[in-house]
């Protein structure tokens, strides 16, 4: 074995052990540490009590007139008395299953000058933090997607429920696709920029939402990518460029974001850039694929051809992959 | 690799300053004075005295149905891409009705635009808690250009030229095509979706989900082929369709969460391959018809399991496994349909397999009320199990080529990821990531590649209630080739140093603010900038800078009116190398995207009946390409305009019987010289569709009458 040959094993086995080192770390302060446990052994703290007659006290004040119209809730799952473990439920705190209870609120009388006691209105305001009214979301919503919450992208954003639903509503509109984009897009501004391009899903128009490709509440990767991977997520419309091929050209089982800009593009087909400079970002080392496509070209007879319409396609039409024996060109 | 211990060292570091702060738990200090949790301390709620007397009793049975009378002012083709507006179908109608009883059953029932090409449909039924069964059907209508003109007939998998045809070689440049006998064709594609999901929520701690897709498309799409330097377009009849089947169980218990999906896709397509008519002279006796491949009928499958443990509402731990497996077995087409250069394959059938493999283990834990970690692990691969065979191409119908091996295209990418968060105030925060990546590619080149960078996070709050987020990055990308394929050059091979595999500088930053300037007013303010520079990189992609940068403005003036406001502007510039390995040139890209809009809402008109709304949008694209040579040569520009305007004026009849105005204007002006400029014979060697525009400058107005129930 030579020098370098031993360098690299014993590296790759320090990587190892650094590794399983850091992670048994994590796990075993993790399950030492915990935060709650911590904060209800030493918290001096004054107990909120209650309301007298729950849902009603609330309803005295807060109708369909008030500054936040709240009964469109009861033509909802969060207010309908049999909603199984809901809120208006037999067993629910009704409007105290969310914001809290209600404490000295629920004060007749205020004297002069003071303030009335603040409840969670999930709004600025509020003196806990999102992860604090999070968790009463995440109290009942345990099943499924909303489960993968904690640790996850939007999570660590300090994101809170309520900066995406609506309660308050028959329908929640983030559930409408149509919604979507105005709502992500407050936040993800370049994508929403990209959705306004000349060339782009229908996304402005409704029929795609964005969580047609992503998952909001967590994904096992970056993008949070409703699938496994880019590709995996766009072959659910585009399954005809999966094959597997039988010439297969690498980028595109790479990634379609190598060529390609999902959100949008000022060029057709959503590409990144224009045939045949995207192309020439690979191919360009000898032979036709070098070549100079100038301004020229366009008054040239012979040569156009590689820089009109389809451009390289014009010939390579199989880019996505060719199944054809003669296909190795992805002419066929 | 240097870059692997600056990583490493300051993992260790760092998980060595985080075991001793947890030790020490020196965050638990602070989080008292910071903690509000008091707020959620609470006493037993005596919910039997609790009637819920004012409580309203859920409307039972709800809805409307709308009526849509609409004039087109223009046949605007790719106007109706996605809206389906057209001139010849100007009554639609809409309706929605929903149930809901105090029992917890429910049901919804949605159609939009009955009568246009974009029908939508959506049902929904369930029992709140229990169960939920839905129905999605859309129609999305693709239109691309209208009237191709071409000679080609569709004749049973054969795009066929008349009787008659001149070769196009043979024409003189100055004599002009007799297209008088030519067809004129659509080019348009509609998309049919059919979704079917249903979920049930079990006593038991058991959940059921099924969800069904189907995807048909069809329609016309444009399509080329070429013999040797030959060239013509092909208008291609598309059948096809996608199939999707995802069943999942999930068991949830109060600290443990699993879930085990099954996943199931089939593409179908009516045809296999197509023969074409080449309309130019053939080099070989024999190759008339050409023959290319249609995309092959395939499957995937797909096993997932979901395990999340999480032993407080502090602490997770998240595992992810999944088992893919991508296949397709359709029969190879013969070299060549020229029988004077057939031979045999080594293989009548490709038994194509792709196994992929998806790991991920995260865990998350919130140590103290102001610190949480976060730490990711996850291995992708995908391991292309299909048979590789000395092929011997016919080169387009015209020579024997050399032979060649169909290499299969594997790779594996592992990622790591350690997050540190840390609330330092109630609402400011601060978070520093450190990433890790490591990609092996082989096919034509076995590559590796490993990434690694740092990210941080600022998220702050001031007393006037501004929000400032800033984030920025940098990541470093280092290639290293282990070997490539023996019959390929270092210069002719284009893979070998193409810009997602060479070495890499990226660094990012963004910036959001936002702030309530007053009651009534609030603005934005958004700023982005990516700057990737490629190393080592001979060819191709060298600079990819982008910058975006946006405001808007939301004014409440008045109680019952609102005026928004926003700008926004991307510019990308890129800079590729490209030539022999002895005689570079460059090409320069520049996009710039201006998006212009704003919006006026007022509502509570006219004896609190009416409502106006107001919306304006402009967005121009500019794509610009200057190439260098021996002299700098700048290709014209690419511009593309689209603006709209809403006017949109609803007044309430009577309590159930209200009427809306719509007027719009849109216009699409996109000017691409690779489309103006193309002839029906451009040059000697490409036959076209011709120079086809999507452009349109239309004025739509509709008026709707709304009975709701």
């Amino acid at each position: 074995m030579n020098e370098a040959l031993i360098k690299s094993v014993i590296n790759k086995a320090m990587k190892v052990v650094v590794g399983l080192f850091i992670i048994l770390t994590l796990v075993s302060l993790s399950f030492l540490v915990d935060a709650t446990e911590q904060k209800k052994q030493s918290s001096n703290t004054e107990i909120a009590e209650y309301s007298k007659a729950g849902a009603d006290t609330c309803l005295r004040c807060h109708d369909q007139e008030s500054t936040f119209p709240v009964l469109a809730i009861f033509n909802s799952a969060h207010g309908n008395k049999n909603a199984k473990h809901g809120p208006f439920s037999s067993s629910g705190l009704q409007c105290e299953s969310c914001h809290g209870a209600a404490g000295k609120h629920t004060v007749k009388r205020l004297r002069k000058g003071r303030v009335r006691a603040a409840m969670i209105s999930f709004t600025d305001q509020d003196t806990i933090s999102n992860d604090e009214k999070n968790q009463l979301c995440l109290s009942c919503h345990q099943a499924s997607t909303t489960r993968h919450w904690l640790g996850s992208t939007h999570q660590s954003s300090d994101l809170a429920c309520t900066d995406c639903h609506q309660i308050h509503v028959r329908n929640d509109p983030i559930l409408n696709s149509a919604q979507q984009l105005e709502q992500c897009g407050q936040c993800h501004t370049k994508e929403k920029i990209a959705s306004h391009s000349a060339f782009s899903h229908p996304l402005t128009s409704g029929q795609m939402g964005c969580t047609d490709c992503h998952a909001a509440h967590d994904a096992n990767n970056e993008q949070l990518l409703a699938s496994d991977s880019v590709n995996e997520t766009c072959y659910q419309c585009h399954a005809e460029k999966r094959g597997p091929f039988l010439w297969e050209h690498e980028p595109v089982s790479d990634s379609c974001l190598n060529c390609h800009r999902p959100h949008g593009s000022n060029q057709a087909g959503l590409l990144t850039q224009r045939a045949p400079y995207l192309c020439q970002n690979c191919h360009s080392s000898d032979g036709h694929p070098s070549f100079s496509s100038g301004s020229d070209y366009l008054q040239g007879q012979q040569a156009s051809a590689f820089l009109l319409g389809r451009s390289c396609a014009n010939c390579h039409a199989k880019v996505h992959g060719s199944n054809h024996p003669s296909g190795n060109k992805l002419l066929r | 690799m240097n870059g692997v211990s600056f990583i490493n060292k300051r993992l260790i570091i760092y998980t060595i300053l985080l075991s001793c702060g947890a030790s020490a738990s020196p965050f638990y200090a602070s989080s008292a004075s910071i903690s509000s949790e008091s707020e959620l301390s609470t006493s037993a709620a005596k919910i039997d005295n609790w009637h819920c007397e004012y409580c309203p009793n859920a409307q039972e049975l709800t809805g409307y149905v709308s009526l849509n009378f609409s004039l087109l002012s223009d046949d605007a083709y790719t106007f109706s891409t996605n809206t389906g507006i057209e001139k010849d179908k100007p009554v639609f109608v809409s309706a929605q009705l929903m149930y809901q009883n105090d029992q917890g059953q429910y049901g919804q029932f949605y159609l939009d635009k009955l009568g246009l090409d974009s029908l939508a449909l959506t049902g929904k039924a369930g029992l709140y808690g229990s169960y939920q069964f839905t129905v999605d059907y859309q129609q999305i209508p693709q239109r691309k250009y209208h009237q191709l003109l071409t000679p080609f007939t569709f004749n049973d998998n054969h795009l066929q030229l008349p009787d008659y045809w001149q070769n196009l070689d043979t024409i003189s440049t100055n004599q002009g095509l007799d297209t008088s006998n030519w067809q004129q064709l659509d080019n348009a594609i509609d998309w049919q979706k059919l979704a079917l999901n249903w979920r049930y929520f079990s006593d038991d701690n058991f959940d059921y989900a099924l969800n069904y897709q189907q995807l048909k498309k069809s329609g016309l799409q444009q399509f080329s082929a070429a013999q040797l330097i030959n060239a013509s377009y092909l208008p291609l009849p598309i059948n096809q369709q996608t199939e999707l089947l995802d069943g999942n169980i999930s068991y949830h218990q109060d600290k443990l969460y699993l879930n085990l999906g099954y996943f199931i896709s089939h593409f179908s397509n009516s045809n296999d391959s197509f023969f074409y008519d080449n309309p130019f002279s053939s080099y070989v006796a024999g190759s008339k018809t050409g023959q290319f491949s249609a995309e092959p009928e395939n499957q995937a499958y797909k096993i997932k399991l979901n395990l999340n443990y999480r032993p407080r509402m502090t602490t997770s731990l998240k595992l992810y496994a999944a088992l893919g497996k991508m296949e397709q077995n359709n029969a190879l087409l013969p070299y060549s349909n020229n029988a004077f250069l057939a031979h045999d394959l080594p293989v009548d059938d490709f038994n194509a397999q792709v196994a992929t493999k998806d790991l991920s283990l995260r865990l998350y834990n919130k140590w103290s009320p102001t610190f949480k970690i976060n730490a990711k692990y996850q291995y992708k691969q995908r391991d292309n199990k299909s048979n590789r065979y000395n092929f011997t191409p016919v080169v387009t119908d015209t020579f024997i080529g050399d032979s060649i091996e169909n290499i299969p295209y594997d790779f594996t990418k592992e990622k790591w990821q350690l997050d540190a968060n840390w609330r330092f105030y109630r609402k400011q925060k601060a978070s520093i990531s450190l990433k890790k990546a490591n990609t092996t590619r082989f096919a034509l080149a076995h590559f590796k590649n490993t990434e690694q960078g740092i990210v941080g996070k600022l998220q702050l709050q001031d007393q006037a209630n501004r929000h400032y987020n800033i984030k920025a990055s940098h990541f470093k990308r280092d290639g290293e080739k282990q070997s490539e394929n023996h019959y390929l050059a270092v210069s002719q091979n284009p893979l070998l140093y193409r810009y997602n595999t060479a070495d890499r500088i990226e660094n990012k930053a963004n910036i959001h603010i936002s702030s309530n300037l007053s009651n009534q007013l609030a603005g934005n303010i958004n700023g982005y900038f990516s700057k990737r520079r490629y190393h080592q990189s001979t060819l191709g992609l060298q600079d990819d800078n982008r910058y975006h940068y946006g405001i808007d403005i939301n004014w409440q003036f008045k109680p019952h009116a609102n005026f928004t406001l926003f700008f926004q502007q991307e510019k990308i510039n890129a800079t590729s190398k490209i030539g022999s390995r002895f005689s570079y040139w460059t090409s320069k890209h520049h996009d710039d995207i201006v998006n212009l809009g704003m919006t006026l809402k007022v509502s509570q008109l006219i004896d609190d009946k009416a409502s106006l709304s107001i919306e304006a949008l402009n967005s121009d694209g500019n794509s610009q390409s200057k190439i260098t040579t021996t002299s700098s040569e700048k290709l014209p520009d690419i511009k593309n305009i689209w603006r709209r305007l809403k006017v949109n004026f609803s007044y309430q009849i009577s309590p159930q019987l209200s009427g809306e105005l719509l007027y719009q204007h849109e216009k699409l002006a996109s000017d691409d010289f690779a489309i103006d400029k193309l002839e029906l014979k451009t040059g000697d060697n490409l036959l076209t569709f011709g120079a086809l525009t999507p452009n349109y400058n239309l004025n739509y107005t509709s008026m709707k009458f709304t009975y709701t129930f």
